[in-house]
């Protein structure tokens, strides 16, 4: 049982990338499943993949200082974790099994996307969804000539997606040869691997995509080829990431079906934490039908919708709003799909009535705008809601039914449609908004922390008292005692204390008085300090080149996974330049005003 | 077939509405109903010309009414227009005169020959029939249809208009077509087909009071003499001397048929008319009546009573009462038969205007089991009913008719039956002017009564007939969102303690408050769209669907009506009204939510809550627990397995074992023991579970220790044993009776909720009066009120366990053993200390250092069910 006062348990998410859409996905599938009981609280520890092909030396020294945040794991309490390495090396998997800590081996631990033996995983049922998307292609769209646009062999994703995409076109009775496959590193940075691929296969006719990231690429590619997918060739990708649905033409992608991988993740990991026997678990998936290759999930039939069988429209729903159903929904909010259900079925209904007062169109309209209001865009595409609306619309109109009535009921869907495409421009103007907001704030920031001392004003951590104005709801700022420096041959050691400089909740700025900043580094994430809105945060490293200041931890709220390592840069940078001044007025070198 | 109802509101309108529906004749006969309480004569022709040119071929059928039935609701001073679309099936139509060129009525019989000719065929299932009310000969028509035409089932009545009156018969009433009107004639329309299926009941709840009498003269409709004695006179002492100042009493007192209980013929009184001002003279219809009665003093004023059926000399009637209770059954029976039909495409429902004089209620109850079905129809001021295989004529009814060519279904609200307040509201004052007039009657005293009767009649009719309409659905409606619209999130509003309300202030003052307090609540509903329900007097509730709104916007919304009903109170009587908001709601938790909610709101004094119904339930397994051990208490007290063991707790002065504690354990089939920790909860959630498992308990012990000599033993009461008298007494008689009460000591547990300190109190008085002891169980575990354990002049104090156990690692529980041990020697009163949980030698020597006196615990006896020595 709960108790309901007790502390909540700190569960650790440790990422190599936060700002890839997979992490983001990832994040908020975790922070889905967390219930609203405060019983547990979310770190989110996320570093650098160092890349020595790429990465330039300044790059890597950059990203090697920032990887210090993985000493967090390490020394701070911790209850438990879940790990993707995604493309970490191997060498860091070993690493990482053979555990560089005594501590480290004993917390629970759930693996995301690993294969590593003898450890709790969670990973996705490649198949399900792979045979779904082959068997719609071979024997609805009857095509022979497909292809593969695969990973790196160290990734076990990628091999297995790539051993089941062959045999399942094996079954189906399509040969596959070498040339239908060419590898990636599994981020949008594939062009020439595309490129490669489309001229080896002038006649390919689909693209699979280990993941949503590597479709991107092949986008690139095919654009720069002539070529629009969708029309000229089928694409598809995994993992159904929120970015799939924002492309250009939106991406089919294969996602998982019933629960997120973070959902089951957070599931497995805290049956774990209950002393429950561990196990590994699969995320059953499926294939998310958009416009680079069309795929109806559900059938429609004319039949059902002109009878209103309640049951169709429920499976309309889930088909075209497909987030709802993994998302954590509260009782207490507005049952949306119920409302979908109650003004569909009644727009039905009318239009087999054939029969529509003004009342009810009024009324209807009326719900279809709280469904809009409440949210409905979150959970599916636009583009998609209004390809399903139009279905919709077309096997209506094709009835030989009341055209007056249907004028109206047309009406109602016109309605729905002008409230996706909003939601679409509202979304890049918001998007739009917030980034010069962003620059705004950073602009008053770095403006008020730099305004120190001008007429002898000497109030101290004059970069604390303006954090507020970084927009960032929730926050944390801990700070060394002394600077850290970081050292490429030696490995990194924390002091045993840090201070807990400044706490922000819901925007408004607390400064701790210097007897309360004292702080135990191993309790950095089990401090009460912490807002008990905010389900969880996420770490990022305050530094200015190999200086290490401390450790902003940032809500998990607005688009924190984007903008924290650029917050956190501009932080250190503020924090330098202030201890630098400081530093020069005690040499006496600052000019002070008589 | 199809069916839909229209509120006539503009002609632009309707025209619109037709033009969605797309009629076309070609596809099937089109039959359009239209009700109008809007239009005169003129204007409802204009009307039904205005249809015929939007649906040319659609066969017209218009009435004259005073209120309209669409879509299961009533409404007043509206026009429905209905139109029903046939796929195979026929419509006939056709408006024929009652009256000849020279204005004589036309005999039933020929008119049965018209109407045959003119409408039916072999297939006609159905006619609708409107008549007017200045045919007099309806009746004698409608019998006569059944020989003409014995399989089609009838449904229809007689016309009004929105001018009614209770006085009078007004035959004001007219039926109309696109081709005119006439307040002379008979509408029909007769529905047949193949396919086409119908069946038609009714309702009217009238109960039969006293024996049969015999008509035996009549002049025209007027009833003369009843078994030879003055018919008006003998109606009137029937009533009581009421009648006479309030004649529209009449309708409640109908008389009926004595071979037909259920059809009623309502009564006219008047006592300021002659025989002339009720048949005119001059009118040809009236001619023959005043021939057969050439003796008649037509000119003398004086009491009549008129029947709107033509009552001839001979027939046999009862009288009647119309009676609530009968209401809701004969309504009951025709629901199920109308829900039972299959082809339910289309209802056709009429109803007396009567019906919705005497009874406010009646009508919008009778059609709330209708609600959302497409039942259409009006108010009549006669109808025609089947009944029992034959159409007949009959008076306060609600006829109900069912056809269809397919099957289909309808969404009936039965609901509506487990709602049937507000007709008992209206009914309970009548019932008891009822039994005043049966009394009386049995008296046959009947001049000095009437006087007592008058007040409280008048009171009573004014409640009854002029009660102001309040719009407001009840409890029904709201049964039926949560069912049928997934209204879940309800909140329930309550004014508690009316009653003491009305000591002290007016009932005009309270009225007033009343009034207020329900405007409010309906204009806050109406601004932000929720539905109201009026459940009870002071009682509202107020529902939104969880798909449209949010919990917290529904709350912060209640919490701003509560505020505005805290506001407003200025002027009115300050009441403070109980909200209660219950999440996820369903028709059958709804009520039992709301009463615990209720329960706990009141013990707690909070004026505001929020329920969800899943709260405090139990899962699956916990549920299963709870009754196997329910099962096991059963057993256990059918079996005599309810077992004490005994654990000895010791003197640590003497050292030795001083007395004993008796523990209640139980034994199920199989030979388990189980510990009080695993049914004592599950007991006291049953009473009186807990009640035979105490009494057993201390019986057992008492028997044990009845005649022992020298070893005392202790017994646990709790609070709710010390409430119980019975158990009380039997301990009191027991201790005056025992050789040696002092052998007795009752351990009184400390931290129950002790609400009446007095009451416990007296009975520890008493128990030392009788010469046994008392102990003050787990000492510290509670929150009592320290001042209260002092007052209680306990013998022995047992420090909890828990206090005790951990007294070696915790220095807190160490120190509270200190501060015990040195309140007992600041009280300077002969008061022992009991350690229990005594488990090891660490925790015994430091309970000697602290001086404490007794030991208990399994360092020095284990509980067993024998005790040595014994």
């Amino acid at each position: 049982m709960f108790k309901k006062n007790a502390k909540p348990r700190v569960i650790g998410i440790i990422l190599e990338e936060i700002g890839t859409d997979f992490s983001k996905e990832l994040i908020q599938g975790v922070v889905d499943a967390v219930t609203d009981d405060r019983s547990v609280r979310l770190i989110v520890l996320a570093g650098k993949y160092l890349n020595p092909e790429i990465d330039s030396a300044n790059m890597l020294a950059y990203k090697a200082v920032y990887n210090s945040i993985f000493r967090l794991d390490e020394i701070c309490d911790i209850d438990g974790l879940i790990i993707h390495l995604g493309s970490m090396s191997t060498r860091k998997k070993k690493v990482i099994k053979t555990g560089y800590s005594e501590k480290f081996q004993r917390i629970p631990k759930v693996f995301i996307a690993s294969d590593i033996e003898g450890e709790t995983v969670v990973n996705y049922d490649n198949e399900s969804g792979i045979r779904e998307a082959v068997e719609s292609l071979v024997n609805v769209n009857n095509l022979t000539n497909l292809c593969m646009l695969g990973g790196r062999d160290d990734n076990i994703d990628a091999r297995a997606r790539k051993q089941i995409f062959i045999r399942c076109l094996q079954e189906n009775g399509v040969s596959f040869f070498d040339r239908n496959y060419e590898s990636t590193d599994m981020s949008e940075n594939c062009v020439d691997e595309a490129l490669r691929l489309l001229e080896r296969n002038p006649e390919v006719q689909a693209v699979f995509c280990v993941n949503d990231s590597v479709a991107r690429g092949l986008y690139e590619a095919m654009g720069q080829k002539g070529l629009v997918p969708g029309r000229d060739i089928l694409v598809f990708g995994f993992d159904n990431t929120r970015m799939a649905g924002e492309m250009k033409p939106p991406l089919t992608s294969i996602g998982a079906d019933s629960c997120t991988l973070g959902q089951k993740a957070l599931e497995v990991l805290l049956a774990k934490l209950d002393g429950k026997k561990p196990y590994s678990a699969f995320v059953p998936t499926r294939l998310y039908g958009r416009e680079s290759m069309n795929y109806d999930m559900y059938d429609y039939t004319t039949m059902e919708m002109l009878n209103v069988n309640p049951s169709f429209i429920y499976r309309m729903f889930d088909d075209c709003f497909y987030r709802y159903h993994t998302s954590r929904l509260r009782r207490e909010d507005v049952d949306l799909r119920r409302l979908y259900f109650e003004f569909i079925f009644r727009m039905l209904q009318s239009m087999k009535h054939r029969y529509m007062g003004p009342e009810e169109f009024h009324s209807l309209g009326k719900m279809i705008d709280v469904f809009f209001e409440k949210g409905a865009m979150e959970y599916t595409d636009a583009i998609k809601l209004v390809k399903c609306i139009e279905k919709l619309q077309a096997a209506m109109n094709s009835q030989p039914r009341s055209p007056a009535a249907n004028i109206r009921i047309n009406r109602l869907f016109q309605r729905m449609k002008d409230r996706a495409i909003y939601s679409l421009s509202v979304q890049k103007t918001v998007e739009h908004d917030l980034h010069y907001e962003n620059v705004r704030m950073m602009h008053d920031f770095m403006v008020m922390s730099s305004t120190y001392g001008i007429h002898g004003d000497q109030k101290p951590d004059i970069v604390c008292r303006n954090i507020d104005k970084l927009g960032l709801t929730h926050a944390i700022l801990y700070l060394f005692e002394k600077p850290v420096k970081y050292d490429l041959t030696s490995r990194l050691i924390f002091p045993e204390n840090i201070k807990l400089k400044c706490i922000l909740r819901d925007n408004e700025l607390y400064l701790l008085p210097k007897e309360r900043q004292q702080c135990l580094i191993k309790e950095m994430f089990t401090r009460n300090e912490f807002s008990l809105k905010c389900k969880g945060y996420a770490a990022f490293p305050v530094f200015y080149e190999d200086v290490l200041y401390g450790v902003v931890m940032c809500g998990l709220v607005n688009n924190i996974c984007d903008r924290g390592e650029y917050i956190a840069i501009q932080l250190g940078r503020a924090i330098y330049l202030e201890r630098l001044r400081d530093s020069d007025r005690n040499n006496d070198n600052y000019p002070i005003s008589t | 077939m199809f069916t839909w109802n229209f509120q006539y509101i503009s002609k632009s309108r309707l025209e619109e509405a037709f033009s969605q529906l797309m009629l076309d004749p070609k596809k099937g006969d089109i039959l359009i109903r239209i009700h109008t309480a809007i239009h005169l004569e003129d204007e409802a022709v204009d009307l039904a010309r205005f249809v015929a040119q939007l649906v040319p071929g659609a066969h017209i059928f218009g009435t004259s009414t005073s209120a309209i039935i669409s879509w299961g609701k009533i409404s007043p001073n509206q026009c429905v227009i209905s139109v029903t679309q046939m796929s195979s099936g026929k419509v006939k139509t056709a408006l024929l005169p009652t009256f000849d060129e020279n204005d004589i009525p036309i005999p039933p019989e020929t008119l049965c020959q018209n109407v045959r000719d003119a409408v039916i065929s072999d297939d006609t299932r159905l006619m609708l029939t409107f008549l007017t009310g200045k045919y007099r000969d309806v009746f004698s028509f409608v019998e006569k249809c059944n020989d003409f035409f014995p399989d089609v089932q009838m449904i229809g009545g007689l016309a009004n208009t929105f001018d009614i009156s209770l006085k009078e018969f007004l035959a004001s009433g007219f039926v109309f077509n696109e081709n005119g009107w006439t307040n002379k004639g008979i509408l029909l329309a007769a529905i047949g087909g193949e396919k086409v299926e119908c069946y038609s009941s009714f309702a009217s709840g009238v109960e039969v009071i006293g024996d049969e009498v015999e008509v035996t003269d009549t002049f025209g409709t007027c009833i003369l003499t009843i078994d030879g004695k003055d018919a008006a006179e003998e109606y009137r002492i029937g009533i009581g001397e009421m009648l006479k100042n309030k004649p529209e009493l009449a309708n409640l007192f109908p008389y009926v048929y004595a071979d037909s209980d259920n059809t009623p013929v309502l009564i006219n009184f008047t006592d300021d008319k002659s025989i002339s001002d009720i048949f005119n003279e001059r009118m040809p219809i009236n001619r023959k009546y005043y021939a057969d009665h050439p003796d008649i003093d037509r000119y003398r004023i004086r009491e009549y009573i008129t029947a709107n059926h033509n009552i001839e000399v001979g027939k046999k009637l009862k009288r009647g009462f119309i009676y609530d209770k009968r209401i809701i059954s004969d309504n009951r029976a025709l629901f199920r038969r109308i829900e039972n039909f299959e082809k339910a495409e289309t209802l056709f429902g009429y109803n007396c205007v009567a019906r919705s004089l005497i009874y406010s209620n009646c009508l919008k109850w009778e059609l709330s089991a209708y609600e959302n079905t497409n039942i259409c129809g009006c108010i009549t001021e006669g109808e025609i009913a089947y009944v029992d295989g034959r159409n007949t004529f009959t008076n306060c009814t609600f006829v109900v008719s069912v056809i269809g060519e397919e099957p289909a279904t309808q969404e009936y609200n039965p609901y509506a039956f487990s709602h049937t307040d507000s007709l008992v509201e209206d009914n309970r004052e009548l019932i008891n002017y009822l039994y005043d007039v049966e009394e009386q009657l049995a008296k046959a005293d009947h001049s000095e009564s009437a006087e007592a009767l008058k007040n409280f009649v008048r009171d009573c009719e004014l409640k009854l007939l002029y009660t102001e309409k309040d719009d407001i659905p009840n409890a029904a409606a709201m049964n039926m969102d949560i069912k049928l619209r997934g209204y879940d999130r309800i909140c329930m509003i309550n004014v508690f303690d009316t009653a003491s309300m009305e000591t002290v202030f007016s009932k005009h003052m309270i009225d007033l408050t009343y009034k207020n307090y329900l405007t409010n609540c309906m204009t806050f509903a109406k601004q932000k769209g929720y539905t109201m329900y009026l459940i009870d007097k002071w009682q509202i509730a107020v529902g939104a669907p969880s798909y449209m709104v949010a919990l917290s916007d529904f709350i912060s919304d209640m919490e701003a009506l509560q505020r505005i009903m805290f506001e407003s109170s200025e002027e009115y009587i300050a009441i403070v009204p109980m909200f209660c908001v219950i999440d996820d709601c369903t028709v059958d938790n709804v009520q039992s939510v709301y009463y615990s909610a209720r329960v706990e709101m009141m013990q707690k004094n909070i004026q505001f809550y929020v329920r969800d119904t899943k709260y405090g339930q139990l899962d699956e397994e916990s549920i299963r627990g709870r009754y196997h051990t329910v099962n096991v208490i059963n057993y256990a007290i059918a079996h005599d397995k309810v077992i004490p063991y005994y654990q000895g707790i010791y003197d640590n002065n003497r050292e030795g074992i001083h007395h004993y504690e008796s523990l209640m354990r139980l034994e199920d089939e199989n030979g388990k023991i189980y510990y009080p920790g695993s049914f004592l909860d599950v007991a006291r959630s049953y009473g009186l579970l807990y009640d035979s498992l105490s009494a057993m308990m201390i019986k057992k012990v008492f028997e044990k220790f009845r005649t022992v000599d020298g070893i005392s033993v202790s017994i646990n009461l709790s609070i709710r044993d010390i409430k119980n008298h019975e158990l009380v007494d039997y301990i009191f008689e027991f201790l005056s009776m025992v050789r040696h009460p002092a052998n007795f000591v009752f351990e009184i547990l400390e931290n129950e909720d002790i609400d009446d300190y007095e009451e416990l109190i007296t009975f520890v008085d008493r128990i030392h009066d009788l010469g046994a002891l008392i102990s003050i169980d787990d000492f510290g575990s509670g929150f009592s009120n320290l001042l209260h354990i002092a007052n209680i002049h306990s013998d022995y104090l047992k420090i909890d366990g828990s206090i005790i156990r951990k007294c070696c690692e915790d220095r807190e529980s160490e120190n509270l053993i200190a501060l015990i041990s040195g309140w007992k020697q600041l009280i300077g009163r002969d008061i022992r200390i009991i350690a229990e949980f005594v488990e090891n030698e660490a925790i015994q020597s430091k309970l000697l250092a602290y001086d404490i006196d007794f030991s208990q615990g399994y360092l020095f006896s284990v509980p067993s069910p024998e005790i040595d020595g014994l």
